[in-house]
């Protein structure tokens, strides 16, 4: 898994790509932890190939950290295989989730 | 040998529990008493003038050996296989085409019951004082003939039972399959994905239960489902809480698909890559089917258990309703069912076991239903055992319950019915529930005796200890009228009879 962090729209844009899986579980905790400290965030799933349930699982677990501090905290653009797994899981039903980058920081 | 000593070593023959064999020692006795090397049974079938011929002794070793005097292709003479005898026929040397042989006529109360022919008698006439020791022999062998004939036509009777119960199963078979269909899903499921193990896990309330485990240690699959998958009830949504732990178990990536009936999360499919295999998001759609499909079968098999509780349900109604027909055997199966499990907790069987026990005791003797119809309530008796087994096997019960409902009328000793077995090819639960149904049957009291008093039933228990009964259920049950701790045994009506 990779990622990139940068500042739009008075949010923290979080890209992630490749697979999201176990194996990153401990990078995308510490990406997230950092960001939700500086307000509200969006996580850009446009290039990820795969993710997993655990990856999911840290999602969840910032979404509800963001409820927590008063923020937010949403997900945009997933890939086909992003979207289908979300779908599968029904995260999707529990996660904020936007079809585009600019549809999650104007919402 | 004295004529007295003639007489019980006939009728000795009669403890032979298996009927087949039975004939066999009356043919060997009767040889041996005329000196002769063969013996053949003629038995009457209906008409008492027409025999036929039930069985040989000593035949096969008449026959010639191989080729070795050039005989190949010698036809050995065979006896007749049907005699027609007159009413007042005595015992007499006849020509057979094996040769002369001795024919010993067998009466009992009822009229002829067969013919024994022994021989071939070389010199014409049988050594000094055979004909006498087989006349003397003669009316105790046609009891025991007689005996063993009953026993293993009803026996064979009880087979064609069980093989008309037999179709039944096969018919019904295809249906109860849904347990491995869940099974070989999650393995296309698996296979399909590229992961390198699942399982499938009920859901109940949050709590997840294995279902099916394809690929993974049972330890892990079981981890994984109870403590790190997580399912929001309000979304149906799951996902995994923890993934450090997920790591330790060596998991790498897992997939987690809740498998949703109406609007609740029914059950969990999950995919787990160990690292050896990789989850390929292109399977997904396909997933998404395997999914669906396990979530119909499950389904299906819950449906199936419903059917199986409301079935068993009509078959203890039924039961009862049996019961119900005369005052004596009002509340018989209850009855059987309380001493039954009295015996099982003395016994100390666990609590599955007594369970699966009290199961097969409510139904026991559902299989007169049957064969309540039978014009010959002697035969419908033998077959009830047999047919209240059909109606329970080709469900998914406890171990026990079938076999018990099968053999709650069999003697350890092997002289019950329908199939004769004996000793440890009895279930042990079949070996409690035929104490019970003694118990209930013998001792409850009717409209003819009144019931036996807890004493008098524990010296018969006693008596029957290793014949009847199983020795260490009949200690069991003494030991609970003993103290008495048994359940009451009897039907209400009237006094004890000691």
């Amino acid at each position: 898994m990779e990622h990139v962090t940068r500042r739009e729209g008075g949010a923290t844009i979080v890209e992630l790509s490749g697979d999201v899986d176990v194996g990153g579980a401990q990078q995308l905790r510490d990406v997230l932890g950092d960001a939700l400290t500086e307000g509200p965030v969006v996580v850009d799933l446009s290039n990820v190939r795969f993710i997993d349930s655990a990856g999911i699982g840290l999602l969840v677990t910032a979404h509800r950290r963001a409820i927590e501090q008063g923020t937010t905290f949403a997900i945009a653009a997933p890939s086909e295989g992003a979207q289908r797994v979300l779908s599968l899981t029904r995260t999707d039903r529990l996660l904020v989730v936007h079809p585009t980058i600019e549809a999650a920081l104007g919402g | 040998m004295s004529d007295d000593e003639i007489r019980d070593r006939a009728l000795a023959l009669a403890w032979i529990a298996d009927p087949e064999e039975r004939l066999d020692e009356v043919l060997e006795l009767a040889s041996s008493l005329a000196g002769t090397t063969r013996a053949h049974l003629y038995l009457a079938a209906g008409d008492e003038r027409r025999l036929h011929l039930e069985r040989t002794y000593g035949l096969s070793a008449a026959a010639p050996r191989g080729d070795a005097e050039g005989g190949a292709g010698v036809a050995l003479p065979l006896p007749p296989l049907e005699l027609r005898v007159a009413e007042d026929e005595d015992a007499r040397i006849v020509p057979t085409p094996e040769g002369s042989f001795f024919s010993v006529p067998l009466r009992g109360a009822n009229g002829l019951v067969g013919t024994i022919r022994v021989g071939p008698i070389a010199s014409g006439k049988l050594p000094r004082g055979a004909e006498k020791d087989l006349r003397t022999a003669a009316p105790q062998l046609a009891v025991v003939v007689a005996g063993a004939h009953e026993a293993a036509t009803l026996r064979r009777r009880a087979g064609d039972a069980e093989k008309r119960v037999a179709v039944g199963r096969r018919l019904q078979g295809s249906s109860l399959e849904t347990g491995r269909f869940v099974t070989l899903l999650l393995r296309l499921a698996v296979r399909s994905t590229g992961a390198d193990g699942g399982f499938v896990a009920l859901a109940d309330e949050g709590r997840l239960t294995l279902r099916a485990i394809a690929g993974l240690e049972e330890y892990t699959a079981a981890a994984l489902a109870t403590d790190l998958v997580e399912i929001v009830a309000e979304t149906q949504s799951a996902f995994l809480r923890d993934a450090d732990a997920a790591e330790r178990l060596g998991v790498r990536s897992m997939l987690a698909v809740p498998l949703i009936a109406g609007a609740r999360v029914e059950a969990l499919l999950a995919l787990v890559d160990l690292g050896g295999g990789r989850l390929d998001p292109a399977s997904l759609v396909l997933l998404e089917t395997l999914a669906e499909h396990i979530r119909l079968m499950l389904g299906n098999e819950q449906l199936f258990d419903e059917f199986v509780d409301r079935y068993l349900q009509t078959l203890r109604g039924l039961a009862e309703s049996l019961d119900a027909r005369s005052p004596a055997t009002f509340g018989h199966h209850a009855r059987v069912a309380a001493i039954a499990d009295a015996v099982a907790a003395e016994l100390g069987l666990s609590p599955d076991a007594r369970d699966a026990l009290r199961t097969a005791a409510l139904v026991h003797d559902v299989g007169l239903a049957g064969v309540a119809a039978s014009p010959d309530a002697y035969v419908a008796d033998i077959e009830h055992p047999t047919i209240g087994a059909g109606m329970l096997e080709s469900l998914p019960l406890a171990p026990g319950v079938v076999e018990a409902v099968e053999g709650h009328h069999e003697w350890f000793d092997g002289w019950g019915f329908p199939r004769g077995a004996r000793g440890h090819q009895l279930h042990p639960l079949a070996r409690i529930l035929a104490l019970a149904e003694f118990g209930v049957e013998a001792a409850g009291g009717d409209s003819v005796q009144p019931p036996w008093s807890p004493s008098r039933l524990a010296e018969e228990i006693r008596e029957r200890r290793g014949s009847q009964f199983d020795p260490e259920v009949a200690d069991a049950a003494v030991r609970l009228l003993d103290g008495g701790r048994m359940p009451d045994h009897t039907n209400g009506g009237g006094q004890w009879s000691t």
